[in-house]
């Protein structure tokens, strides 16, 4: 059953992809997007990730979503932003889950040298984003165009396997992916292809020194 | 605008459609994933000529809110004729606040000029730009340019700057000077003036960049390597505006227009409007720091 | 004191606009109405059509008055407005056999299926200024229209329908140059992406149905003259409606109306590539809104230009032709020399002062005038 969704497609639309493009410009940095009240939408997957979907898609940009069963997750974005699901080689937008990790990452297109734009962007959703460590969170390392010197996060509920993926798909600037990772309390943070990824897993257990 | 019912014609929030808007906004993100990098795009007709501003105000109307506040400048000035038409254009579709302000603007269009007023990093700075491509004056052809960026084969480019040192004594290139970004890609900086090139690195402001003829868009994000392309020996330098002043101010420090008055005597002013204006009105607006300002 | 750094620029295009409308009404003469505009300049109105990428005789005619005349203006103000139109549906692809024929001749035939129909044109009208038109009233207008259907066999109207092309007389023959298996015969959408070069077919065709008919007459008569190597025979050339089809949301057909169109398909001795392979035919293809024979001949000529590729001829160069040829891109960036340009300006003098300086030489030495 299609319900109508309370989202303006203009307003709610443009002040979430200002966030996107100031996450992209500054990876690293956690934005927050402001809350939609979105009804019904279908589980696994974070709500974060849905409203990227409907700020950046439609009949021009596809999508692929890596999903258990019955493309709940799927039918709900093509329904929402008429974007057409393809398969994981074609798409320009990838659904995946921080922890459900599959290795589809080097499946994805990473655009050619003459048009390094015609490659995926990966929607991860992990369960949190935080300036601060805590119990289990990966410490993960930014360097790159965007950022001042470094920028530190701390991340739960990513396989680091998607990490050491994108970095070996990354290699070869300007060929790549750009990732936008969201947690369930509408936080977001963007690392694009250009910048160089280091990460610690555990961080805590480092004399539990928290590091920013 | 025609009212008659027949022919009743109503345009969207920021005039472009939503899916135009999408589009573009996803290009824009690929610009600043891939610094310097030009993006094609499908640059939609504009009821502004082919030229004259379309692809700054794709980007200022693809990503204009109701709340920001809106700056726009044409050689330095918010009251040239085009920048005031643009300005009118853009009002009309977003009803947003305008300013003249730098330090007061969250969206700022510019042609040729960067404002000698440091940015911040809630600032987006959105150039028009006519000719994107760097690489267009040692190569025409559009499918070899693409190669050169691909390859980073830049070897034309360079001959071509030590041809010019070889044959006049030094780089002569003027405004839109060629720059290296985060060490990969050689852009065209819209034109400015060699005076601003410098303040492009590690700038603190997002400077997107839209051509909207040539149908591209590309980016320099915040604090990115910006390097003017220049020899161990041979090196880039700003305008030599030494042994004048601002005839208002009697500042010093900044790009100057030169002015012939009826009488026929030459004058300089400070080139930015709204500096000059806080100047004189005896404000202190804080300046963009570099190593070529900072050795006058 | 003749330099102003205020704000006065807003006021100055107000005025200007103002000015400029006041030219057009100054002489307070009768407001041309739409209708006229549509039935009288009929060529104006299909090259505004053809130009700013949008079949809507009304709105040209609105964008010809509001232009006072200006083509290229009028076709630029059609195509911004068709920039904000939402694009609902794709058509399915226009089949010209359909083409209810109000004008088909052929110059490498004598006789062709149908026969030649030479239709409205002033080809072979004597260009004499006819001075009449100056006192042209309702009542001649009347007077031609009686005399001109008197002249109409009405029996025999239904006879004239639709028919075959000359192209597939060559086909059927095996002169055509068979189609190249390894052509992209992806179809773009110039209009939703930027061109990408070597572009397409379908990209190049498109870019060339908007673009200015005097810059492809200008390369396409070039390529005649020896700046390009095609001078094709008019294998044929048609005018008339063709259907338009779009799929609805259930997949089935529906007919939405008509649109004139003018096709073009030149003939030209394709170049062998292979040895011994024998020569063969190559088709040019042209197509536009409306009635506009040079367009679509200059299309066909480009086509076949562009299909043999070769940086020496600017006729056979695709980047050359399509990006010179886009009338509104090269309005726009042509004028806008116009605009302001005194900080780019003022960093060339910078360089130039500094340059002489360094020569040693106060002044390149200026011709004196004699007289």
């Amino acid at each position: 059953m299609q319900k109508a969704i309370i989202y303006d497609e203009v307003f709610d639309a443009q002040l979430h992809y200002r966030m996107l493009l100031d996450s992209m410009a500054r990876p690293g940095k956690i934005n927050v997007l402001h809350d939609v009240d979105v009804q019904q939408i279908p589980a696994g997957i974070n709500k974060t990730s849905l409203l990227i979907a409907l700020a950046l898609l439609n009949t021009d940009a596809s999508f692929y979503v890596e999903e258990k069963t019955d493309n709940e997750i799927a039918k709900y974005i093509a329904l929402h932003s008429s974007a057409p699901m393809v398969s994981v080689q074609n798409a320009d937008f990838v659904f995946v889950s921080g922890l459900q990790y599959t290795g589809l990452i080097p499946s994805l297109k990473r655009g050619t040298l003459s048009y390094p734009e015609d490659s995926a962007t990966i929607i991860i959703d992990v369960d949190s984003i935080s300036s601060l460590a805590s119990a289990q969170s990966l410490q993960l390392t930014l360097k790159g165009p965007g950022v001042k010197d470094t920028q530190t996060i701390y991340l739960t509920g990513l396989n680091p396997a998607i990490l050491d993926d994108v970095k070996e798909q990354n290699m070869e600037f300007p060929l790549g992916i750009d990732l936008i990772l969201t947690d369930n309390k509408n936080c977001i943070v963007c690392i694009p292809r250009s910048n160089e990824i280091t990460y610690i897993t555990n961080s805590t257990t480092d004399n539990g020194i928290h590091r920013s | 605008m025609v009212e008659n019912n027949k022919y009743t014609n109503k345009y969207n929030f920021a005039f472009i459609d939503e899916a135009t808007k999408k589009e573009i906004r996803r290009k824009l993100l690929k610009a600043v994933a891939i610094p310097g990098y030009q993006v094609p795009y499908s640059s939609p007709e504009m009821p502004i000529s082919r030229g004259w501003g379309t692809g700054g105000l794709h980007v200022t109307l693809a990503i204009i809110g109701k709340d920001d506040v809106f700056k726009i400048i044409d050689q330095g000035s918010d009251a040239s004729v085009n920048a005031c038409n643009l300005r009118e254009f853009v009002h009309q579709m977003t009803n947003c606040k305008t300013t003249y302000n730098t330090a007061e603007a969250t969206l700022i269009q510019t042609r040729h000029r960067i404002t000698e007023e440091e940015l911040r990093d809630d600032q987006i700075y959105i150039y028009q730009v006519p000719q994107p491509e760097p690489l267009r004056s040692v190569e025409r052809y559009e499918f070899k340019t693409r190669q050169m960026h691909g390859e980073a084969d830049y070897a034309k480019m360079w001959v071509s700057l030590y041809e010019s040192y070889v044959r006049d004594g030094d780089i002569m290139l003027g405004a839109g000077y060629p720059v290296m970004v985060n060490k990969r890609y050689i852009l065209a900086p819209s034109p400015i003036p060699k005076w601003d090139v410098p303040n492009l690195n590690h700038s603190n402001a997002l400077h997107l960049f839209g051509a909207g003829r040539e149908k591209r868009l590309y980016a320099i994000p915040p604090y990115t390597i910006v390097d003017p392309l220049e020899f161990e020996d041979v090196k880039f330098h700003t305008e030599n505006f030494s042994g004048t002043e601002c005839y208002r101010t009697g500042y010093k420090k900044a790009f100057m227009d030169e002015l012939y008055f009826d009488d026929g005597t030459k004058h300089f002013l400070i080139n930015d409007s709204n500096f000059l204006d806080k100047l004189a009105e005896d404000m202190e607006p804080k300046q963009h720091a570099n190593k070529y300002i900072d050795q006058l | 004191m003749g330099y102003i750094a205020v704000k006065g620029g807003t006021d100055a295009i107000h005025n200007s606009q103002q000015l400029v409308e006041f030219y057009r009404l100054k002489d307070a003469t009768t407001p041309l109405d739409i209708e006229q505009i549509r039935s009288q300049l009929r060529m104006a109105v299909d090259k505004v059509m053809g130009e700013g990428g949008m079949y809507a005789p009304e709105y040209a005619a609105i964008a010809l008055k509001q232009s006072e005349g200006e083509v290229f203006e009028a076709a630029f103000i059609l195509r911004a407005f068709r920039a904000t139109l939402q694009r609902k549906y794709y058509s399915e692809t226009l089949n010209t056999r359909e083409m209810f024929i109000k004008r088909k001749i052929s110059a490498s035939f004598r006789e062709i299926p149908g026969g030649q129909i030479l239709g409205p044109t002033r080809d072979y009208t004597q260009r004499i200024i006819d001075t009449s038109k100056a006192t042209e009233n309702n009542e001649d207008i009347q007077k031609f229209l009686t005399e001109f259907r008197k002249g109409v066999d009405t029996e025999h109207l239904a006879e004239i329908t639709t028919f075959a092309k000359v192209i597939d007389l060559l086909k059927n023959e095996g002169l055509l140059k068979p189609v190249d298996p390894n052509e992209d015969k992806t179809l773009a959408d110039i209009t939703r992406e930027a061109i990408k070069f070597p572009a397409v077919r379908s990209a190049r065709l498109q870019m060339m149905a908007r673009a200015e008919t005097g810059g492809l007459m200008a390369l396409g008569y070039a390529s005649m003259r020896g700046f390009g190597n095609v001078h094709p025979t008019v294998g044929e050339l048609r005018y008339g409606p063709v259907p338009v089809r779009v799929k609805d949301a259930s997949g089935r057909l529906r007919y939405i109306g008509k649109i004139e169109v003018t096709e073009a398909e030149t003939i030209s001795t394709g170049r062998t590539v292979k040895k011994k392979q024998p020569p063969s035919y190559t088709i040019g293809y042209g197509l536009c809104f409306g009635q506009n024979d040079t367009k679509a001949i200059c299309m066909g000529i480009l086509d076949t230009g562009m299909r043999s590729p070769d940086i020496n001829s600017p006729a056979n160069d695709q980047e050359f032709v399509l990006y010179h040829t886009e009338g509104i891109e090269a309005m726009g960036f042509t004028n806008h020399l116009k605009l302001p340009h005194y900080v780019t300006f003022q960093s060339d003098l910078k360089n130039l002062r500094e340059a002489i300086k360094r020569s040693g030489k106060q002044k390149v030495e200026q011709p004196v005038s004699t007289e």
